[in-house]
C-alpha cells in the first residue's frame, strides 16, 4: 500500500500563546512494500506525523493519500483506514489489558466483524508469527510475561488485523539485545511474507542501516532530507546538526578515513566495514 | 570504608498468589568509592530488582545489603542511605514533581531539612554540575528527555550521594540525549569522585567502566574489567547480550586472518590499530 503525504501541516494549540507548529509543509512518499526508516530528535514531530497516518490527528492543511485515497478529505471512514494502517505505539505492552493472551490479540480482528473462526485463525498466526509458542502462551496472563515477551504481545494485537501498512514507533525501546534483534527479524519476516509496507521509528541508527531501503530525516516538524541509508548516513555533519548521529562503524570509517586517505567510507554494517578494511589489507600484502 | 557498597550473599524473592519468583539469588559483590560500574542482563534477568535492593527500596531476605556502612535491614538507617546512594530510573517523565527545574532540584534537600539558604546553594551548584544552568526557571515539561534525566540526577546531586544509581537511565532517549546523560555521570564520576552504578542494554555505554557485572536469572555470572567481560563472547551472548559492534567488528577481521590486537572495544583504539595495520 503507497503513502503520498503532501504539503501536511499539523499546528498545536491553534491561536492561543502556546501555538506551536508541529509540523511544517511535510512531503514525502512510501511505495507500496517499502520498508522505510524515519529518525529526529525527541520532539522533531515523528509521532505527531505517524497518527496522521491512521487519522488519529487531522491535518490542518495537506492531503495524505493512502493507496490513491485521500484520507483527509470528507465523508472518510476512518475505521476503513484505521483497519489497513496498524499502528504500534510506543510501549505498546502498557495497552494489554485482556485476561489471556489469546483474548488480548483477538480483541482488534474480533472488533472487524469477522467470524469467531476466522478471528480465531488469525491470533494464532500472529501470536506465532511474532516468534511466541502459541499453545504455551494463550491461556497465560499477559501481565505475568516478560518485558520483550508483553510487547511481542502488543505487535501481534496489531498484526493480527493484518494491516497493510505497519508503523511502529520505537518496538525496540527498552529491550535487551536479543529482545531488540528477535522483534526486528519479526518484523522483516512479515514485510517479506505479506509485502506489508513497513514504517519504522527508531533511534538505533544500526537498526535503521540494516533495516531499511529508505530513510527519511524529520527534524523541527520539517523533512530534512531523505534517501538511502547510504546516501542519508553520508551526511554525517548535516546529522549532527539536529542532534542525530550515524551508524557506529560509519563513523568509525569516517575517523579512520581521516588518518589513512585510501579509506573509503560509508560503510553502515560490521559486514561492510569488514570487507573495506580486509580490502585494504590485502592490497596492501600485494603491494 | 572502601566500600561504599557491601552486598553479602543477598536474595529477595517476589511473593505472588500462588507462586514464588527468586529475583536475585545469592548475589555478592563489593563497589568501591569512585567506582565506576556497569551492570548488563537480558530483560528480567534481576538488574532492576537488584539496584532497588542497594538503596532500602527492596530488602534482601538472605543475605545483608550495607550502603555506606549501614544495613538496609534497619529501618532507622533509611533516611540515610536513601541520601547516599540516590536512584535514577528510566522514564523521565515518571520522576520530575515540580513545575520548575530548580524547585525539583530543591524537592530532596527541602526534604531532608537543609536549611534554605544551604538548599538555594546545593541547588545552584547540583543545576552547574549536570550543566543545565540557563533552564534553572524553566518548566520541566518544555525539556527534552536528556535535559529531564540531568535535572533528575541533579535532584540527587543535592542530596550530597556518595553514589548514584542509575536503572536504565538512555533506554527511552534518542542519540543526542543518550550522550548528554552519559558524559554527565562520567563527569560526576571523575570530577567529584561519585561512584556511579550504572544499569544499561547499549553495550557502548559498558565500554569505559571500572568494572562490569553481567547478570543472568538472577545471578552475577561475571564479572571483570570490560576487556575481561568482552573477551568471552560465549558468556554474554548466552545472557541475551550482543559484544560492541567494535569488538564484533575486530573478531570479525580476525576470522579473516588480520592480525589485530585482542581486547578492542572503542573507536579510538580500532582506528590506532587499524592506522597501524592498514
Amino acid at each position: 500500500m503507497s503513502i503520498i503525504v503532501k504539503n501536511l501541516t499539523h499546528i498545536y494549540n491553534p491561536k492561543s500563546p502556546f501555538e506551536t507548529m508541529a509540523l511544517n509543509n511535510i512531503c514525502f512518499e512510501i511505495e507500496d512494500g517499502e520498508f522505510t526508516g524515519l529518525i529526529g530528535h525527541t520532539g522533531s514531530g515523528k509521532s505527531t506525523l505517524i497518527q496522521h497516518l491512521n487519522g488519529l490527528l487531522k491535518a490542518d492543511s495537506g492531503t495524505i493519500l493512502i493507496n490513491g485515497l485521500d484520507i483527509t478529505g470528507k465523508n472518510i471512514k476512518m475505521n476503513d483506514v484505521r483497519k489497513k494502517v496498524g499502528l504500534v505505539f510506543q510501549y505498546p505492552e502498557y495497552q494489554l489489558f485482556e485476561e489471556t493472551v489469546e483474548k488480548d490479540v483477538a480483541f482488534g480482528p474480533g472488533n472487524l466483524g469477522l467470524s469467531e473462526q476466522a478471528v480465531h485463525e488469525r491470533s494464532k498466526e500472529a501470536i506465532e508469527m511474532v516468534g511466541l509458542d502459541y499453545e504455551e502462551i494463550k491461556d497465560r496472563s499477559p501481565f505475568e510475561l516478560s518485558g520483550g515477551q508483553r510487547r511481542r504481545v502488543a505487535i501481534a494485537g496489531i498484526i493480527a488485523m493484518k494491516p497493510e501498512v505497519l508503523i511502529l514507533d520505537e518496538p525496540t525501546a527498552g529491550l535487551d539485545p536479543r529482545g531488540r534483534s528477535e522483534i526486528l527479524e519479526k518484523i522483516k519476516l512479515l514485510h517479506k511474507k505479506y509485502n506489508t509496507t513497513v514504517l519504522l521509528i527508531s533511534h538505533s541508527m544500526e537498526d535503521i542501516a540494516r533495516l531499511c531501503g529508505k530513510v527519511l530525516v524529520i527534524n523541527k516538524g520539517e523533512i530534512a532530507f531523505s534517501g538511502t541509508p547510504k546516501e542519508v548516513f553520508s551526511q554525517v555533519d548535516e546529522l549532527e546538526s539536529i542532534d542525530l548521529g550515524v551508524p557506529q562503524m560509519t563513523a568509525l570509517m569516517e575517523k579512520l578515513s581521516q588518518r589513512c586517505p585510501n579509506v573509503k567510507r560509508g560503510a553502515l554494517t560490521v559486514e561492510e566495514a569488514k570487507e573495506e578494511i580486509m580490502k585494504l589489507a590485502r592490497s596492501r600484502e600485494n603491494a | 570504608m572502601k566500600n561504599i557498597i557491601e552486598v553479602k550473599n543477598a536474595s529477595y524473592k517476589y511473593i505472588m498468589e500462588d507462586e514464588e519468583f527468586l529475583a536475585v539469588d545469592n548475589v555478592d559483590f563489593q563497589v568501591k568509592r569512585g567506582e565506576f560500574v556497569v551492570v548488563i542482563g537480558h530483560n528480567g534477568s534481576g538488574k532492576s530488582t537488584l539496584a532497588k535492593m542497594l538503596n532500602a527500596i527492596l530488602l534482601p531476605f538472605q543475605g545483608e545489603v550495607i550502603v555506606n556502612g549501614m544495613d538496609t535491614k534497619d529501618e532507622n538507617n533509611l533516611w540515610e542511605i536513601r541520601r547516599s546512594a540516590g536512584m535514577v530510573f528510566q522514564n523521565p517523565d515518571n520522576q520530575i514533581v515540580a513545575t520548575i527545574v530548580e524547585e525539583d532540584v530543591a524537592f530532596g534537600p527541602e526534604n531532608l531539612g537543609v536549611p534554605p539558604e544551604e538548599i538555594r546553594k546545593r541547588v545552584d551548584q547540583a543545576i552547574d554540575a549536570v550543566g543545565m544552568n540557563e533552564y534553572k526557571r524553566k518548566p520541566p515539561h518544555l525539556l527534552s528527555g536528556g535535559q529531564k534525566q540531568r535535572i533528575a540526577i541533579a535532584g540527587i546531586l543535592a542530596m550530597k550521594p556518595e553514589c548514584i544509581i542509575l536503572d536504565e537511565p538512555t533506554a527511552m532517549l534518542d542519540p543526542a540525549g543518550r550522550k548528554e546523560v552519559i558524559e554527565t555521570i562520567t563527569g560526576l564520576n571523575k570530577r567529584e569522585g561519585i561512584t556511579i552504578i550504572h544499569i544499561t542494554h547499549f553495550m557502548e555505554e559498558a565500554v569505559h567502566a571500572d568494572r562490569i557485572l553481567v547478570m543472568d536469572d538472577g545471578k552475577v555470572v561475571i564479572q571483570g574489567t570490560p576487556r575481561e567481560v568482552f573477551s568471552r563472547p560465549d558468556i554474554i551472548m548466552g545472557c541475551g547480550l550482543d559484544l560492541p559492534q567494535v569488538t564484533l567488528l575486530a573478531n570479525a577481521l580476525k576470522r579473516d586472518g588480520l592480525e589485530i590486537k585482542d581486547g578492542i572495544l572503542t573507536m579510538e583504539e580500532m582506528v590506532e590499530e587499524l592506522c597501524r595495520l592498514l
